[in-house]
């Protein structure tokens, strides 16, 4: 079956590499291409590293182990492999309109699949779904008003960013980009918004390293996807701890 | 006792805000300014005990600001910069400038608290 998922797989990329000019690439089209390599690739190392031992599994004991040495190997042959690439391809597929639409994602997401991502699964939850405002409270020294006010900070630097950002984009001003990025990096990290510091932290590599508008527009384009999950995550934690 | 002031140099109204409150809390006369103009206008009337300074900041950096507080002030206050640019160059140049102390983004308002402290009993 697994072949057989990959089979329909590579076609999706097949059918995705034919639909677009290369001179044309859209943020979308870009998006959707590299989603559907990145399950394919995960997919295929899975294979190449799982089917080995597969056969010879027999007692539960040393299935786990085996799988733990497995989950090991997969990760430091490939470690840009996480669960931020796996959670966007499952989402991806759930509102996929092509051929792949018939397929379960969720039914192949077996116990391999599981124990492959488990580790970066936990962290990387918790680090995007969930911001401990607690911390921040504490620096505050327990005044709720300021706290209130860093997170309305918080939230109209990161809407002048992605204003200022689209402004950089279209007009390929990448210092000025870089820039933007640097003076927001230090208030997401001082707010715990992890996944939105990362994305930040990618656009600024973009405008100092390749300065592909493309790249920068999908990384641009994360982020407004991201903010409002963050925006409330940190609503619902102060409301949480209000209720406190 | 007569609290000592405390000049804020920083564009970010995010970390401003949190640090102002808690340089007040620790006792100190924080005046803030968000670029580096209001600095220098600052600065032509008053000179506070220390600086507390970005290094990116409109119209005059943190590094313009060093010089400018050594050179043209002739000041031997203690300046803390703060940036998230921490990289060698950035920390060398401060120094080489004249800079007492440098920490990076994001600043915990504790240990700016402790530097700043220590900047002044040196004095």
């Amino acid at each position: 079956m697994k072949t057989k998922n990959l089979l329909f797989q590579l076609s999706d990329l097949e059918s995705h590499l034919n639909n677009f000019s290369s001179e044309k690439l859209t943020t979308d089209e870009a998006f959707h291409l590299k989603i559907s390599f990145q399950h394919f690739k995960k997919n295929l190392l899975e294979m190449v590293f799982l089917s080995r031992e597969s056969n010879n599994d027999s007692s539960n004991d040393s299935q786990e182990k085996k799988s733990i040495a497995r989950t090991n190997e997969f990760e430091t042959a490939y470690p840009e492999i996480d669960l931020q690439t796996y959670e966007a391809i499952v989402e991806h597929h759930k509102s996929y309109g092509n051929v792949l639409k018939d397929l379960e994602i969720d039914a192949a997401m077996d116990e391999k699949d599981f124990l492959i991502f488990k580790g970066k699964t936990n962290d990387k939850q918790n680090s995007d779904n969930q911001i401990d405002l607690s911390i921040i409270l504490e620096e505050c020294m327990g005044e709720m008003g300021l706290l209130r006010e860093l997170i309305t900070l918080f939230i109209g630097n990161a809407l002048e960013f992605m204003g200022a950002a689209k402004i950089h984009l279209q007009s390929e001003d990448f210092e000025q980009l870089d820039f933007a990025a640097h003076k927001i990096k230090a208030g997401l990290a001082m707010m715990r918004t992890d996944g939105l510091h990362d994305i930040v932290v990618q656009i600024q590599k973009g405008c100092k390293i390749d300065q592909d508008p493309k790249h920068l527009e999908f990384l641009c384009k994360c982020f407004n996807e991201e903010f409002p999950k963050v925006k409330k995550s940190l609503d619902s934690a102060y409301v949480e701890l209000t209720n406190n | 006792m007569t609290k000592k002031r405390l000049l804020l140099a920083e564009d970010d109204e995010l970390l401003a805000s949190l640090l102002n409150f808690r340089l007040k809390k620790g006792g100190y006369d924080v005046s803030h300014r968000a670029n580096g103009k209001e600095v220098k206008e600052y600065l032509a009337g008053t000179m506070p005990d220390i600086i507390v300074s970005d290094i990116m900041m409109p119209y005059f950096s943190g590094m313009e600001l060093i010089a400018y507080v050594r050179k043209e002030l002739n000041s031997q206050i203690p300046i803390i910069i703060i940036s998230s640019a921490g990289n060698e160059e950035n920390v060398l140049n401060a120094f080489e400038l004249g800079a007492n102390d440098f920490i990076s983004k994001p600043v915990s308002p504790s240990e700016l608290l402790v530097r700043v402290a220590r900047e002044l009993n040196k004095n």
